[in-house]
């Protein structure tokens, strides 16, 4: 596998069909773009259209659902198959899926499902990824999710897990600040350790979004703006890390474009501010 | 984050299978956790371990039902969002996902709705109308076959001339007229559900550009459509169309089915 490298692109927004006429109208600008790889595993008709219209307008990574790297079934050779097809079509910056399983017995959940923290699983997961880097033929980010619950076996904090799992996959780290708020307050951990236990050199790119509080827990819903409690962490994971490409998730109400690009130029400028100081500081 | 457990924890692939047996059952209306998955989960002052495990299982069905209501808008609208959702709860039980893109949940959703009482009679055919119309939505692109281009076709090799559908195209043979009650933004239902009757109709559905079709045949066009998902020549579609309309005028309906096809560009380019 060649050197850990992660190109730096901006910031990105996610490509969702209430956008495309703005795709296809050519009025949607963005530093880059993330699609649901699985959305475009098809044969033909608009979101394919849509897909190379926008990869014509910018940089495009793929952000799959289903890859499934902890289940504990074969990987899906089929859904491989149609995932290298697809990055041949768009030639994506990246390539980066879930710290999850969602399928087992050959039934999909269509869910992010918790790993245990264990030996076990941290095995099992790395090989998987180490074999999909090798049908795919380039290194993956992997990305940590918002949990809802937690095991009593866990052997290690999350961030240990996730870090063990890309140095023994040598993949990279799609780190998902939103979901680290969400499963801080879920499970009553600090998310500056989270943070502080992310090797900096295999983070290749950086997830905000927004969460609804539910009550007795927070659920990562992908609705709304960002809130400010999860921009502050993103501060933090600059100042660890350094500008990572970064982009803002928003899934439910899914606002005008205009909108979302807002949010990018906020998380703009809040790297700016946050590395301006860092310089200020160096 | 560490608890020694009482018991042995369950291999990863048992804690799976038993955590899927969660979602199964919260879906199906009551979450019920394996005791050996239940011991496992760290429960919380908020949230004891079923409860812990019954978010993943709202979410599990919501997440489905979701698409389901995007692929069968119509039939949702019918039915009603109640209805829809218990209608996804008892489908999930008996045909759960079993491809990894959430496009295809609803694969078997028509032939699931066919035998229940609780619905429509003609639920499972609307059914099969949205879900046809959805998979010509994405079907592969293909060019189309122009009048212009057929000009081009000498007299002498029109019987072997071979004619093909483009590939977002179906065939549907129905009970129901269900496009009669099929609506969506733009085109209201053409009758009240409720005053549907039984009529076996045979539909062709097809894409041009972003926008799917669908239109009922008669039953010479419904045998020359057929043929040609085949592959077949002129000649034989003009045999076939002759064995339903009568051999004096097969040629004639054969040309005029042609030109239609072509003026709705659904025939692929040779």
């Amino acid at each position: 596998m060649a050197p850990l490298s992660f190109p730096y692109l901006g910031h990105g927004l996610g490509l969702r069909t209430q956008h495309y006429p703005r795709v296809l109208d050519g009025t949607a600008h963005a530093d880059w773009f993330e699609v649901i790889s699985e959305n475009f595993m098809l044969d033909g008709g608009r979101p394919l259209t849509v897909l190379d219209r926008t990869r014509a307008i910018a940089p495009v990574v793929l952000h799959g659902v289903s890859l499934s790297l902890g289940s504990t079934d074969p990987l899906n050779p089929d859904y491989l198959d149609a995932l290298a097809a697809l990055a041949a079509r768009v030639e994506p910056a990246w390539i980066s899926d879930h710290l999850c399983w969602g399928s087992v017995g050959g039934r999909y959940a269509h869910d992010l499902l918790p790993l245990p923290f264990t030996e076990e699983a941290l095995v099992h997961v790395s090989a998987r990824i180490a074999a999909v880097q090798d049908r795919l033929g380039r290194r993956i980010l992997v990305e940590n999710v918002s949990s809802y619950l937690t095991y009593t076996h866990s052997a290690m904090p999350e961030w240990e897990f996730l870090a063990a799992v890309a140095a023994r996959g040598d993949c990279g780290i799609l780190l998902d600040v939103n979901n680290v708020y969400v499963s801080a307050r879920n499970h009553g951990f600090d998310p500056e350790r989270y943070l502080d236990g992310i090797p900096a050199e295999r983070v290749g790119q950086i997830h905000l979004a927004g969460h609804t509080d539910e009550g007795t827990h927070l659920l990562d819903t992908h609705v709304g703006p960002v809130p400010d409690p999860v921009w502050d962490l993103y501060r933090s994971a600059l100042e660890r890390y350094g500008r990572i490409s970064t982009l803002v998730e928003w899934d439910e109400k899914v606002p005008d474009f205009d909108v979302l690009a807002d949010e990018a130029e906020r998380a703009r400028a809040i790297e700016h501010e946050e590395l301006a100081i860092h310089v200020a500081r160096a | 984050m560490s608890h020694a457990p009482s018991a042995r924890p369950p291999a990863l692939r048992a804690l799976q299978q038993a955590f899927y047996g969660a979602l199964a059952s919260g879906a199906a209306g009551t979450t019920v956790g394996d005791p050996a998955l239940l011991a496992v989960v760290q429960g919380t002052e908020a949230l004891d371990p079923t409860a812990r495990l019954d978010v993943y299982a709202q979410m599990y069905w919501m997440r489905i039902a979701d698409a389901l209501r995007e692929d069968f808008p119509r039939l949702a609208t019918i039915v009603g969002e109640h209805a829809f959702h218990d209608l996804v709860r008892a489908y999930l039980g008996v045909a759960p996902s079993r491809h990894p893109s959430l496009s295809h949940a609803g694969a078997r959703f028509g032939d699931f709705l066919a035998p229940r009482s609780d619905v429509p009679a003609f639920a499972a055919d609307l059914a099969r109308l949205e879900w046809a119309r959805a998979r010509v939505f994405t079907a592969a692109d293909a060019d189309v076959l122009t009048l212009d281009a057929l000009r081009t076709v000498p007299p002498e090799a029109w019987p072997a001339l071979r004619l093909r559908a483009i590939p977002a195209s179906a065939l549907l043979d129905l009970a129901w007229p269900a496009h009669q009650v099929w609506a969506s933004e733009d085109e209201p239902p053409a009758t009240d559900p409720a005053a549907l009757r039984p009529l076996r109709t045979a539909l062709r559905v097809w894409r041009d550009g972003t926008r799917v079709y669908q239109t009922p045949v008669a039953p010479a066009e419904r045998a020359a459509l057929e043929l040609l998902r085949g592959g077949a020549t002129f000649a034989e579609i003009c045999t076939a169309v002759g064995g339903v309309r009568g051999e004096a005028a097969a040629a004639e309906e054969t040309a005029a089915l042609l030109l239609r096809w072509v003026a709705d560009r659904f025939l692929a380019a040779r």
